[in-house]
């Protein structure tokens, strides 16, 4: 029966495939959007501030004139977190700056890798190394857009490395196209050419990775995603994991119960307050009961046998004799069958106990008048008390009481008896009731020999009978009917020795009554 | 009396029979609910001894349908289910009596023989219970022998109420208990005992003939003196 993990029939399992799954879609979908993001970034952010940039160059061009502007350039391209580098080319000749753009960038499956590469930014001269070059699609693409709205889409060369172009060969096409150039591929770079007039052409390249760039911004909380995500899936997992060895735990336990028929078996239970202990403990009190039960039932039999197999075995001798005895006598077959009378009512005494034990008997509650009730027991009792000399009497104000009625009636009777039989002669039996905040109280006091104090518990297990006793009439099972009979309505029986006698007190628990 | 016995377990039904019809009265035995049933309605009875659980329709449902019919034959249940609630449940279904397997037999023959002189209606008319020389005032509660009053406590008067009432016939000792403390319970027989045994001294004082007899192995019952 030991059960294999496995990932399909484990509930847990499936839980972890299908977050995993998730987790898959989730990053998919990231890296989809990713690109598009990016693109927006760009064009929302970056461009103006290229713009601004390439306006500025311009109107220091106008106003103040080449040398300032180059100046500006050479220092701008002088710090490394401008992420700036330029050609300033006159009558196509290269006046200033460098002579190549971009360099090639690690390449998966033909695409250029997305995130790696941009963190390797160091600085311009990584960008704009001399023998860096454009790629050929660049002319195309410059010379598809006829739309004039400045922007080109360049995509790298499908399959193989891009082909690349030597700068100078940009500058010599026609220059009716000038505008900001979205270097596709490398999204970060932007590269804006623009006419200053006679003949000189500035060609500005920027890194918006060098920009206080929300784009970074994004990646960052991309990446955090991804790890979030990713980090997700492996906390899942491992909670997932152990809950299925808490729950094997408890597999475990169950199937080695049934495998063993050993219910002594517990479920491994920390002290802890968690879900699975407090669900260990749960079934461990479970099985506690169930083993509880099973253990009374056992006694049971045991018992039915033990107090059924002596009256047995002499009614058997009896109806022996009374075969073969020709002279049987009337007398001696009443004998046989009180005999068996005796028999079936300990039989019936123990059916019901085990009923009430049960709780499969239904009780019928309902208000009773107290002290009618006890007048009728003491009604039903007087004559074998006054036998005995005794004084049986009630002391009760009106009082009702909330239970089942055969059964309460069965209970004081029971009590009542046993009080008549225990109390020696001229003894006086008196029946009490106390209404208490949250209890009623019945009282039987008697002044009888009581019970020993360390037989108090025992005369209430069961077919406990206490050994002066045995030689008394009666089947023994009396008080255990009456606790049976108290548990039933959620109630107490207590049995005290008070200075001269016993007292049996029925305590019924609030409400009993409606 | 005319009897029908539905009872499925053979030996039961057999010594049931047997002992029926050793005291003269005749018994058909069907040992299922449908036959039983059936039978049950074509023919009248005196009473119906109906097992509790029997094969094709259970004993409740059995006297249900009885009852629907507007038959008021009475109705003992026999059963193994002891328990109030189920004796409850078969006395709702219209049975007149119910007695709990294993039973003796005198309490059976005691209980049907109550039950096939029960009147169809209370009678609420009586108001004096006469026997021999016995008299019992329903209504001031008082009891002659022979014009001398007889004093008797308040159960010993209802004790003798419902002898008078069944007079010439068995009361066993349950039937007492039941029927005047109106509790169903088990007890020791000897409680019994000792209030017939007051009611007879008071009743059949030394030197008259006893009306109050004790039937052995049964219960009790009162009959005229001879």
């Amino acid at each position: 029966m030991k059960q294999r993990f496995s990932l399909i029939k484990s509930y847990i399992g499936r839980l972890i495939l299908i977050y995993g799954l998730a987790v898959i879609l989730a990053l998919g979908a990231l890296f989809y959007f990713r690109d598009t993001l990016a693109t927006l970034q760009v064009d929302s952010y970056a461009k103006p501030l290229v713009n601004r940039e390439v306006s500025y160059f311009r109107s220091v061009y106008e106003k103040r004139g080449l040398r300032d502007l180059i100046e500006i350039l050479e220092d701008y391209r002088g710090q490394p977190e401008r992420g700036f580098d330029y050609a300033l080319i006159k009558d196509a000749a290269l006046i200033s700056g460098s002579k190549g753009l971009f360099a090639p960038r690690p390449m998966i499956f033909g695409q250029p890798f997305p995130f790696f590469e941009m963190h390797s930014f160091k600085g311009p001269e990584n960008i704009l190394a001399p023998e860096n070059i454009l790629p050929h699609d660049f002319i195309q693409s410059r010379e598809n857009n006829s739309s004039g709205d400045g922007f080109i889409e360049m995509l790298p060369s499908p399959g193989g490395p891009p082909e690349f172009l030597e700068f100078s060969e940009i500058i010599t096409m026609p220059n009716d196209i000038v505008g900001p150039f979205n270097f596709m591929g490398q999204n970060h770079i932007l590269i804006e050419s623009v006419h200053l007039g006679e003949g000189v052409m500035l060609m500005a390249a920027f890194d918006t990775r060098s920009f206080e760039n929300p784009s970074v911004f994004l990646n960052r909380i991309l990446i955090g995603l991804c790890l979030l995500i990713i980090a997700g899936f492996i906390t899942t997992t491992f909670i997932g994991w152990k809950i299925h060895t808490r729950l094997s735990g408890i597999n475990k336990t169950a199937s080695d119960i049934l495998q063993h028929n050993d219910l002594s078996r517990r479920i491994p239970a920390g002290s802890g307050g968690s879900e699975f202990d407090l669900l260990s403990r749960n079934l461990n009190d479970m099985l506690e009961g169930i083993e509880q039960k099973l253990e009374d039932m056992r006694q049971l039999s045991n018992n039915i046998a033990h107090d059924l197999r002596t009256p047995l075995t002499i009614l058997r001798n009896r109806l022996e004799t009374l075969g073969k005895n020709v002279n049987t006598t009337e007398d001696e077959r009443e004998k046989a069958l009180l005999h068996m009378d005796g028999i079936l009512e300990t039989f019936n005494a123990i059916l019901r106990i085990s009923n009430l034990e049960s709780g499969s008997a239904q009780l019928h509650k309902e208000n009773i008048n107290l002290p009618e009730m006890i007048q009728d027991v003491i009604d039903l009792y007087a004559p074998l008390a006054m036998k005995k000399k005794q004084a049986l009497g009630h002391e009760l104000d009106d009082l009702v009481i909330y239970a089942d009625r055969n059964l309460l009636f069965q209970a004081l009777a029971n009590i009542i008896d046993n009080a008549v039989k225990y109390t020696p002669e001229s003894g006086k039996i008196m029946i009490s009731a106390e209404e208490k905040p949250l209890s009623l109280e019945i009282y039987i006091d008697d002044t009888g020999t009581g019970i020993p104090a360390d037989k108090l518990d025992k005369v209430l297990t069961r077919y406990e009978r206490l050994d002066h006793s045995r030689t008394t009439s009666g089947h023994g099972l009396g008080l255990s009917l009456v606790k049976a009979i108290m548990d039933a309505h959620n109630g107490q029986l207590n049995l005290t020795n008070h200075a001269g006698g016993l007292r049996v007190n029925l305590s019924f628990t609030r409400p009993h009554r409606t | 009396m005319q009897l029908l016995l539905i009872e499925d377990e053979i030996e039961v039904a057999d010594f049931i029979k047997q002992s029926l019809e050793e005291v003269g009265h005749t018994v058909c035995h069907l040992d299922n609910g449908r036959d039983g049933l059936t039978q049950a309605l074509a023919n009248s009875f005196d009473v119906l001894i109906v097992d509790r659980m029997l094969p094709e329709l259970d004993g409740l449902k059995v006297v249900k349908a009885i009852r629907a019919t507007g038959n008021q034959t009475p109705v003992l249940f026999l059963s193994a289910l002891g328990q109030v609630d189920e004796r409850v449940k078969g006395l709702k279904a219209g049975a007149d009596d119910y007695l709990t397997k294993p039973f003796a037999f005198s309490e059976l023959m005691a209980r049907l023989e109550a039950l096939s002189r029960r009147p169809p209606h209370v009678q609420s008319e009586i108001t004096e219970l006469v026997i021999g020389s016995l008299t019992m005032d329903l209504l001031s509660r008082k009891v002659f022998r022979d014009d001398r009053e007889i004093t008797l406590q308040g159960k010993e008067f209802n004790l003798l109420e419902q002898l008078l009432r069944n007079q010439g016939r068995v009361m066993t000792r349950t039937m007492l208990l039941e029927n005047v403390w109106g509790y169903h319970f088990d007890t020791g027989t000897n409680v019994i005992d000792v209030h017939m045994s007051n009611l007879r001294k008071k009743i059949d004082p030394p030197g008259s003939s006893p009306m109050l007899h004790t039937v052995r192995g049964a219960g009790y019952k009162i009959e005229a003196a001879a």
